[in-house]
């Protein structure tokens, strides 16, 4: 005769630390990538002075990636098997997508802002 | 970190579905992304002379699949993220999350690999442009 069947709740916890890697991979990626593309604009300057806002755009990025790397691998640390501190996890997911959408949408007008004067300048 | 504001052990789903809100705001977001890239696309990028015929006549086709896949992978990553907003949603997730926890799963997976995939483009655009 089967036992009881087990309970939703740990069997969604481990479905939810499948998404482990994919957060720690993503917090790596925002270091990272936003990392080079920080060196990258810092490169555009050295190679032209009249270039002073790519400093501007690429200390802004790399604030950024670094803020991300930050939420998200707390986030991601916490999601275990056993789902032990997954109620924490879960509530640093809640506080990341509290401020990425508005830090990313704000992230364009900056960019455009930045930029603009030296599209309309070629 | 201040988890809540009592002592009492805070639910996980009760989290993911108080994320709800700022999902849906992510997918307005991410629409209106779209849709300004897409004006931009249709109506700014050809009256600018961006002189494809010299140092961009390699993108001339490339270009076209480059953003082609820009705009596939923000159509995946919308879906997948739609689908969490739906399950993180339904009565009683609390009580059976699995749905929720696959959807909250799938749109990470998803999501990393939308990103890959855009700056691997991001990369060979530069390389093909410069």
């Amino acid at each position: 005769m089967d036992g009881p069947a087990p309970s939703p709740a740990p069997e969604a916890a481990a479905i939810a630390y499948g998404a482990r890697t994919s957060i720690l991979a993503m917090a790596w990626a925002g270091l990272l990538g936003y990392f080079i593309l920080t060196l990258l604009l810092v490169a555009l300057l050295l190679g032209d002075q009249e270039l002073r806002r790519f400093v501007l755009a690429g200390a802004l990025y790399g604030a950024y990636g670094f803020w991300v790397f930050l939420k998200l691998h707390r986030c991601g640390r916490k999601l275990t098997p056993d789902g032990a501190q997954l109620a924490e996890a879960m509530e640093l997911h809640r506080q990341f997508w509290n401020h990425a959408p508005f830090v990313s949408a704000c992230s364009i007008p900056i960019a455009m802002a930045i930029f603009w004067p030296g599209f309309q300048g070629r | 970190m201040e988890l809540t504001g009592n002592n009492t052990t805070p639910s996980p789903w009760a989290a993911l579905r108080r994320t709800r809100r700022q999902l849906i705001g992510v997918s307005i977001l991410l629409g209106l992304w779209l849709l300004l890239v897409l004006c931009y696309m249709r109506i700014v990028a050809p009256e600018i002379d961006f002189d494809f015929h010299s140092s961009w006549g390699r993108l001339d086709r490339s270009f076209i699949f480059i953003f082609a896949g820009f705009v596939l992978s923000h159509a995946i990553v919308g879906l997948k993220l739609l689908q969490l907003i739906k399950a993180s949603g339904k009565p009683g997730m609390e009580s059976d999350p699995r749905e929720a926890a696959t959807a909250f799963t799938v749109f990470w997976k998803t999501n990393l690999w939308a990103h890959a995939i855009l700056w691997v483009w991001f990369v060979l655009l530069i390389i093909i442009a410069s």
